[in-house]
């Protein structure tokens, strides 16, 4: 084992006077070390190629079972450096053939990297996904369109024959009413807790087939929340959840993070840039 | 502590009746440790290009209740060292 040949995983940039002392174990157990080049450090674990070369990793990152206790040693690691100091994440998978490459790639980056530790140093990162579910948001369509409430109002006093008429209208009415009574809800959130934040992203709405029948993403945020700040940050998405569950909108809070989504060159991340590129 | 939904929001059961928060935040965390971070050029480039984050959630889903319930027995997932700042 010891004659083969070794990678650095990289899994993130720390400062040049990082104590990797008491650090987490890294992927496979591997103990966690400290590269310094130019003004910046990287965290990394030497592991052998046969189990992190280019085809092992695509032939396994599909694998869930293969991929999630990776992922999970690559966030405890960075979770543990945000926690002594800082650090700007690398995605799965940052390997070097070298010390010598990686130092010279640290190297060239190096004032980048120094622009990006300046940009995330002091805050953490949340994550807040709004999902509505359709039937809560009917039961409080009164509430939140007031032309459905005219509408149903209208079928109600009807007559039996054109109550049925506007008993169709109303559930064609619905589904468009709901749609964009829960988008103007999400930014809504968005836009308030933006304005706490240092930074925020709102994500693309991918959906998540199967999370729960009739669950539908409508906000998919990421927010850079200074520490000062944080009672405040989660005070205001409490706040929200109480407003806005009772009209359908269910909230998913997690963090803090390290900043996975704001040290992008466009506060986005690798797979993303990479795909443009293609 | 876990990683989770901020107990400040409150009533947290009534959301987990439709999430399992290990499910809810292993997503979170692969979305985030795949997909994100600061490139740095002239690495070895290892393509993952071909994992389409989308599938990678339903897979994740498909295996979900009894692949993630073993795990937690096993104490695998992510579990904060720290108090809240």
């Amino acid at each position: 084992m010891t004659t083969a040949a070794r990678l650095l995983y990289v899994y993130g940039i720390v400062r040049p006077d990082f104590d990797v002392g008491g650090a987490p174990p890294g992927v496979d157990d591997v103990p966690v070390t400290i590269a310094k080049s130019g003004g910046v450090a990287a965290l990394l674990s030497r592991v052998p190629d046969s189990a992190y070369g280019p085809d092992e990793i695509e032939r396994n990152s599909g694998d869930i079972s293969w991929l999630s206790p990776r992922a999970m040693a690559h966030d405890r690691v960075l979770t543990w450096a945000q926690d002594h100091g800082g650090v700007v994440p690398l995605p799965m998978f940052s390997l070097w053939g070298s010390d010598t490459a990686l130092a010279r790639s640290l190297a060239e980056q190096s004032s980048k990297l120094e622009q990006v530790f300046e940009r995330v140093a002091g805050a953490e990162e949340f994550g807040v996904r709004v999902h509505r579910r359709d039937a809560a948001m009917m039961d409080a369509i009164d509430d939140l369109d007031p032309e459905m409430a005219k509408l149903r109002r209208e079928a109600q006093a009807a007559s039996p024959g054109q109550r049925y008429l506007l008993e169709r209208k109303v559930a064609d009415q619905a589904k468009q009413a709901i749609r964009a009574a829960s988008h103007r809800m999400a930014k809504q959130v968005f836009e308030a807790l933006r304005a706490l934040a240092r930074d925020a992203i709102a994500r693309p709405l991918v959906p998540e087939t199967g999370r729960a029948p009739d669950a539908t993403l409508v906000l998919n945020g990421a927010f850079l929340v200074e520490r000062k700040r944080l009672d405040e940050f989660r005070a205001a998405v409490g706040e929200h959840v109480r407003e806005y569950q009772p009209k359908g909108l269910i909230f998913d809070f997690t963090g803090p993070w390290p900043p996975y989504n704001f040290v992008g060159d466009d506060g986005g991340g690798a797979l993303r840039a990479a795909k443009r590129k293609a | 502590m876990r990683r989770s939904r901020s107990p400040a929001i409150g009533e947290p059961d009534s959301l987990e009746e439709i999430y399992e928060p290990e499910q809810l935040v292993l997503s979170d965390l692969l979305n985030r440790v795949l997909d994100k971070g600061v490139v740095i050029s002239s690495h070895i480039t290892i393509s993952i290009a071909d994992v389409d984050l989308i599938q990678l959630d339903l897979r994740l889903l498909i295996s979900s209740v009894e692949t993630l319930a073993g795990r937690t027995k096993r104490g695998q997932l992510p579990v904060r060292s720290r108090s809240r700042p």
